[in-house]
């Protein structure tokens, strides 16, 4: 199989994604169950549903950070179901942005360098690293902040720059799970606001997800996962 | 070592999710393993080889104990010796001690999907 043969698709392709799990070894757990999905460049989508219907395996699986048991991921033409490990790091580096519910920053790194971390592993020099830094920080209202550790900011601060590290580094899709649970409600208002923005200045597609009311109305559009299955697939 | 690594088992993660390949983390691990057991040994090198120094020119000195050497045939004062291999020994000793607490966490994060090492280790 060669697996960097570009193919003509939509965007993102979930391609009949299965995924089993085995707790104890004996108990089969479906995590996801045959999803299909095509999403297009540049869209902001929302996935939402209970606890346990299969949204942050879904978007793991999406950002090559998990394996399905069956199925196909095909980003912007290329087939990531298969690659090796190193291939897979190389892909996440160079074209997907991630936000962690627990923001998973790196503690011993400045706000600016968290934000400058990928940038630097693309190979970008210091200056270069720097002023895109700072003008995404900016877009987030960051820009004060930057001297300081993770722990020295409120996590609303912390999620945002989590959000201005996936998006510095330029990535075709940002992957976000939960990047709101952690919020109030004003914060993460905020924060899905400013990420809308950044969706359409930076030109960047955006999937996250949420069970969060508020937040899932702001998505143009609306993935709802129930044990594993897509239940609803609404375009506002 | 061991323990400084496996408490930043997280940190490792985070890094192999968003991109860093995993021979960079294993180059972060074991430049920050060494230098951490090359201080520790510059520190012990000094400590120790004052105190050799000391005892080479003022001795150690057992006279209370002295009836007891001379049984023995030995001197109450004894002087310490110096020898390049005492420092070879504990360089070996340190390199080997770093890639054997190195290798396991390694190991772990090689074999672990990165959200598992960040939610669950």
């Amino acid at each position: 199989m060669k697996f960097n043969k570009k193919i003509m698709t939509e965007f993102l392709e979930v391609q009949q994604i299965s995924k089993l799990f085995k707790p104890d070894r004996e108990v089969e757990v479906v995590a996801l169950d045959d999803i299909n999905l095509t999403i297009g460049k540049g869209e902001f989508v929302v996935i939402s549903g209970p606890s346990g219907s299969g949204k942050t395996t879904l978007l793991n699986i999406i950002g090559g950070l998990d394996i399905p048991s069956h199925g196909d991921i095909v980003l912007d033409g290329e087939r990531l179901t298969g690659l090796p490990e190193s291939k897979l790091s190389q892909i996440r580096r160079d074209h997907i942005g991630f936000v962690f519910q627990a923001y998973n920053l790196l503690p011993v790194l400045t706000a600016r360098e968290n934000i400058e971390y990928v940038m630097k592993l693309q190979g970008a020099g210091k200056d270069k690293a720097h002023k895109r830094s700072l003008e995404v920080a900016r877009k987030l209202s960051i820009e004060t902040f930057l001297d300081k550790l993770p722990h020295q900011l409120s996590g609303g601060l912390q999620q945002r720059v989590a959000v201005a590290r996936a998006v510095a580094a330029t990535p075709k899709l940002i992957l976000a799970d939960e990047p709101t649970a952690n919020l109030d409600s004003k914060s993460a208002s905020s924060l899905i606001d400013m990420m809308q923005k950044l969706n359409q200045e930076e030109e960047v597609t955006i999937i996250f997800s949420s069970h969060d009311p508020m937040v899932i109305e702001k998505a143009r559009r609306s993935i709802v996962l129930k044990d594993g299955k897509i239940f609803s697939n609404i375009c506002s | 070592m061991l323990v400084s690594v496996l408490e930043r088992m997280r940190e490792f993660g985070i890094m192999l999710a968003i991109g860093t390949a995993f021979r960079q983390v294993r180059v972060i691990i074991l430049t920050e393993a060494l230098l951490m057991g090359l201080s520790g040994l510059i520190a012990g090198m000094i400590c120790g080889g004052l105190s050799l120094v000391y005892f080479k020119v003022y001795g150690l000195d057992l006279t209370m104990f002295s009836e007891a050497f001379e049984e023995f045939g030995m001197d109450a004062v004894t002087y310490a010796i110096i020898r390049p291999d005492y420092f070879v020994t504990a360089f070996s000793a340190v390199v080997l001690a770093t890639i054997v607490s190195i290798y396991f966490p390694l190991r772990l994060l090689k074999r672990t999907k990165p959200v598992t090492v960040i939610n669950e280790i």
